[in-house]
């Protein structure tokens, strides 16, 4: 049932090239047949493998769904299904949109290290295309350039680890022995390979430019896609390779969060100020998931989680204001609504309380205490601090200057939309659970290599 | 009802009272004031050592507990709170967003109500930032430079508070909970001073930063400055006493004697505790240079806050039985003279639409009640007898002397001649002087607005005739903090507090007051009055006043003649090129935009052949680290 996660968005997304007037409703049917499929398929709280043509694990190219990845995918499919709603935000990019959720489903989903090349580089070139809307040809040219560079790399990487290995199934290469030198060299590549995708300083140049250039990219790039990136992290240095190569990630992601936070405070433009908020808050997961014990990285999905939420938000509004006002001077006096969730996924990005960014920033800060780390701390601190500042100039810009223009026509969907994950981000705050859970789970099945390992190498399920 | 039930409940009432005020704003004032009056009565009729829990995180409880701390400093709070409610059922009309100033007030309050209920350090930190963050969103609403001001008042405040989180976590990983007291029990039996020390000051710096003390005082006043009128009341009147609280809690609940008991500095003083003080010092004579200075009334106040925060740190700091008293008195003392103060400039304000000195005068003739209620106010924060505000500085000057702190002692008092300065200017160039042409139909405002800063007023200046009942819950306290004094301070059946030179008798004293009151009286009936005459400058159509001789010269600029236009210019000629602290922390603020600039410049926005640059320049790094 899993591989239906992939192949319906695919198989739409070939049938709108032809029927190009019915690619909005194609899409929206991908994205909740989808939703309704992980529905069913509630946190299997084992591993349940799908091999491909019914070749055993470890040879043929196997799907695995367990609590880790079908708590990534379930978010991914989420915000795809809240794109969907917006009609007229997708515009003429369903099949863009479909093949980048068949992508990003195949990346999470697939149990080989070579297919999730493939699906990165699908991921990759079809975000470039929906990066390119509104004319925002050179940056996307740039991010384009950049993700082509990651993808050989993550190749060379795959490449090497099957030399060490003999293998591409990812349970078998992580059961594997592999010399210390290899091993280095296998992890390096994947961190430059993945830091890309995962926003890591300082490899993460492309960010600004496609966030910033227009409305649709910051908000599915933003959340789905970068929850993608970021649970392969894990996947990979949390279960694969066990840890390895860990203190660079730790490293270039302390160093994330600060370049991004004060790359945010100079930003004028909503949209990239934002952006870098973004990359700083991939640099505090990362971080996190360098950690490597079940709770670190169940906190830091956790904080992807919020962040991704508020994040969708953000960015929803913003890609609004920014094309309907030339001056953003005091528009939320006439976008009450719309500036009320604005505000309260920026009060949740910082942190403050009645917001879920609350519950993991103080959750994790506890856990780096409790694993005597005092610098990450002290790092996340001042980055937040950072973030008030301009976090707080762009609400009281936002709501209290002087407003100097007509008022464009409200959006409702996308007004409601934005309310009711504002909402959900206090009700997180009020039962963290809503998250946590699912979170906490993904994190344990990360940790946890050996019940991954015997999951997809002793099962066999399904066939196609 | 429960603590936490209460505050959820008021929580979740202020975004009822939004959509109330939408439909009519003064419904939804009037809703406010009458919850403040139950909130008053709520507390009074609360027992101490009630808890409530509010829920847990990572296994551990997070809890509110009702002390007489918290009945002082939510008694106090609620005061000031109440007054401001009461005043914006009428001073609202002026402004442009009633119904969001009703909701961020009430959720402020529950904000603060929250932290002085707080039994431990991350209940401390939620509420802290609900009251933060409500009282953030307010300051705004005023004129122009208020946008300014409330970023740099989030992100001042927000570097204290993160300080501070820093602390509560340092604490709870090396003594395994998150409990006030529990905290202070077990750093009493901690062998490392460094830790000890180190949780201690980043505690203390979220009170640092809240109460104006020097490093981190510069937001006092732009934000008091510039935030809606009324509200300066609150945030100087009550909202800094949350950082007094915290600094309390820092130096008296953890007992600071016994912790550091190892590193004495000065006169049984730790050194941690007279790091505190040196602290207040600085901001005594910051605060009050800087506001002799000021032609913004406000702005004047707002500095005078940073000195009386001053006088509260050093009184606590010292931990003498009697300084520590006159600290939490002084407490009392300001919160309810900054409160009226203010209030007396929101009218102003409010009738005049300037809050600059050298544009107002002989405001007396017109606004006779502000004029009073402000006069009174200023008598009590200068330190003057009968008001209240005199005992609680002379507590502290006691402390001070018995403890040969000569330095501190000398400092208070500058800081006391000082105010005189300080708040006679406001009080000669608003109300005094001569009245400019453009206000000659102002009139009094509405008995809604004076009614909450007379009672405020008679409260003074009941508790500096008879202090008994205010020193009563603080001498409970202090004996809650095992603070022992060798006599008994406060003596009601002698009328009497005594202090280690001499005792003070308020009620002897305010007598004398008013034989002196009646005899000047008496004169003043008996001798002729003075007259009025008209001196104001027939060319120019809005007509300032110029009290000067003009010798056939014929003045283009009369304000820059007008004697409130550089009123102490003697005295600020002495400190005129004194170093800018405010300048210090732009140039922080700069340098973290700049290092945004630098990253920006060289990893944003480059190139795509620069990218590759960097990418292969990080393989390089990273393999030949690894390697």
């Amino acid at each position: 049932m899993i591989s239906l996660l992939i192949a319906i968005p695919l198989l739409l997304a070939f049938v709108s090239v032809m029927w190009k007037r019915i690619s909005k409703s194609l899409f929206f049917l991908a994205a909740i047949v989808n939703l309704i499929i992980l529905l069913a398929s509630w946190f299997p709280n084992g591993v349940e493998i799908h091999a491909m043509g019914n070749w055993k694990p470890p040879f043929g190219i196997n799907l695995v769904l367990d609590n880790a990845s079908f708590y990534a995918v379930l978010v991914v499919n989420a915000f795809f299904f809240l794109v969907s709603l917006m009609p007229k935000f997708v515009e003429s990019y369903g099949t863009s949109l479909m093949l980048l959720m068949a992508a990003a489903n195949g990346f999470i989903l697939t149990g080989d290290l070579f297919n999730s090349f493939v699906f990165m580089e699908i991921m990759t070139i079809t975000a470039v295309t929906i990066a390119s809307k509104r004319d925002n040809f050179y940056n996307a040219f740039k991010y384009l350039i950049l993700g082509g560079i990651a993808g050989s790399i993550y190749l060379l990487a795959t490449i090497f680890a099957y030399t060490a290995t003999g293998s591409l199934n990812m349970a078998h290469v992580s059961m594997a022995a592999i010399s210390a030198s290899s091993l280095i060299a296998i992890t390096t590549l994947y961190t430059i390979g993945l830091g890309v995708e995962a926003k890591l300083f300082p490899l993460n140049g492309w960010v600004s430019g496609v966030y910033g250039g227009n409305d649709l990219a910051p908000v599915i790039l933003g959340t789905s896609v970068s929850f993608a990136a970021l649970y392969m992290v894990g996947r990979l240095f949390g279960t694969v390779f066990h840890g390895n190569g860990a203190e660079v990630l730790y490293t270039l992601a302390l160093i994330t969060i600060v370049a991004g936070e004060v790359a945010a405070l100079r930003q004028q433009n909503i949209l990239k100020a934002f952006a870098y908020s973004s990359v700083a808050q991939a640099g505090v997961v990362v971080a996190m998931i360098s950690k490597g014990t079940a709770k670190s990285m169940g906190l830091a999905y956790f904080h992807l989680t919020n962040d991704a939420v508020a994040k969708f938000v953000i960015f929803l509004v913003a890609g609004f204001l920014v094309y309907n006002y030339k001056n953003l001077n005091g528009v939320f006096k006439k976008h009450k609504i719309l500036g009320a969730s604005f505000s309260m996924a920026t009060f949740s990005l910082i942190g403050f309380p009645l917001f879920a960014g609350f519950q993991s920033k103080l959750r994790m800060i506890m856990a780096l205490f409790s694993m005597k780390d005092f610098l990450f701390p002290a790092v996340m601190l001042l980055a937040t601090l950072i973030e008030v500042g301009y976090v707080v100039r762009w609400n009281v810009r936002l709501w209290f200057e002087e407003e100097t223009q007509e008022k464009a026509e409200t959006p409702v969907v996308a007004s409601t939309i934005a309310l009711i994950l504002a909402i959900l981000l206090v009700a997180v705050f009020l039962k963290p659970e809503i998250f946590l859970n699912g979170a906490m789970k993904m994190g344990n099945a990360l940790a946890d290599s050996k019940d991954y390992i015997q999951g997809v190498l002793s099962v066999v399920k399904g066939g196609m | 009802m429960a603590l936490s039930t209460l505050l959820i409940s008021l929580l979740v009432t202020s975004v009822i009272i939004y959509f109330v005020s939408k439909a009519s704003w003064r419904v939804g004032a009037i809703l406010n004031f009458l919850i403040g009056i139950f909130l008053i009565s709520y507390v009074f009729a609360l027992h101490t050592g009630t808890t409530s829990d509010l829920g847990t995180l990572f296994g551990q409880k997070l809890q509110l507990t009702w002390t007489n701390a918290s009945f002082y400093f939510s008694a106090v709070s609620l005061m000031v709170i109440v007054s401001v409610m009461l005043f914006a059922i009428k001073w609202l009309d002026s402004q442009k967003y009633p119904a969001a100033f009703n909701m961020f007030l009430l959720m402020m309050t529950a904000g603060s109500l929250g932290v002085f209920m707080a039994a431990d350090l991350v209940t401390l930190y939620i509420f802290w930032e609900i009251a933060v963050l409500s009282s953030m969103l307010i300051v705004p609403m005023g004129k122009k430079e208020s946008r300014k001001a409330a970023v740099i008042y989030a992100v001042m405040s927000a570097s204290g508070t993160y300080m501070y989180l820093y602390g509560a976590f340092l604490a709870f990983q090396r003594y395994g909970t998150l409990n006030i007291s529990e905290i202070a029990k077990q750093m009493v039996s901690d062998p490392s001073t460094g830790i000890k020390a180190a949780i201690f000051l980043l505690l203390a710096s979220a009170g640092i930063a809240k109460s104006g003390i020097f490093p981190l005082h510069t937001w006092l006043r732009i934000a008091h400055g510039n935030a809606p009128d009324a509200f300066s009341a609150v945030l100087s009147g009550q909202l800094v006493k949350l950082g007094s609280y915290v600094l309390m809690v820092t130096v008296a609940v953890i007992p600071s004697l016994r912790v550091f008991a190892n590193i004495p500095f000065y006169s049984g003083i730790p050194a941690t505790n007279y790091f505190l003080i040196a602290l207040g010092a600085t901001s005594i004579i910051v605060g009050t240079l800087m506001a002799i200075k000021q032609d913004d009334m406000k702005m004047l106040i707002a500095f005078s806050s940073v000195a009386n925060g001053g006088y509260i740190l050093i009184g606590i700091g010292t931990m003498d039985p009697m300084g520590f008293e006159g600290g939490v008195l002084h407490v009392f003392n300001h919160a309810l003279a900054a409160a009226v103060i203010f209030m007396a400039f929101a009218s102003v304000v409010y009738r005049t639409h300037t809050k600059k000195i050298s544009e107002l005068g002989g405001l007396i003739h017109k606004m006779p009640i502000t004029f009073l209620a402000y006069l009174f106010a200023i008598i009590s924060l200068a330190g003057i007898p009968p008001m209240s505000g005199f005992i609680s500085k002379w507590m502290i000057y006691q402390a001070l002397v018995r403890k040969g702190m000569f330095i501190t002692a000398f400092i208070a008092f500058f800081g006391s001649i000082g105010s005189f300065l300080y708040v006679f200017r406001p009080l000669a160039g608003v109300f005094l002087g001569q009245l400019p042409k453009k206000y000659k139909d102002v009139k009094e405002v509405s008995p809604v607005m004076w009614i909450p800063m007379m009672i405020l007023v008679v409260i003074s200046l009941i508790i500096g005739i008879w202090p008994f009942p205010v020193l009563q819950p603080i001498e409970s306290m202090r004996a809650d903090f095992g603070i022992a004094p060798m006599v008994k301070i406060s003596d009601p059946d002698h009328w009497l507090i005594r202090g280690f030179a001499g005792n003070w008798n308020p009620v002897l004293v305010f007598n004398l007051f008013l034989i002196g009151f009646i005899i000047a009286y008496i004169l003043y009936t008996m001798f002729p009055r003075s007259k009025k005459v008209d001196l104001l400058a027939p060319h120019k159509e809005e007509g300032t006043p110029i009290n000067i001789y003009t010798g056939g010269e014929y003045i283009y600029t009369p304000e820059l003649y007008h004697y409130n236009t550089k009123f102490y210019a003697g005295f600020e000629r002495m400190y005129e090129k004194h170093p800018s602290w405010e300048k210090v922390l732009g140039m922080l603020a700069k340098f973290f935009h700049d290092l945004g600039e630098w990253v920006h410049g060289w990893f944003f926005r480059p190139s795509p052949s620069a990218y590759a640059f960097w990418v292969s320049l990080t393989i390089l790094i990273v393999f030949w680290v690894r390697w």
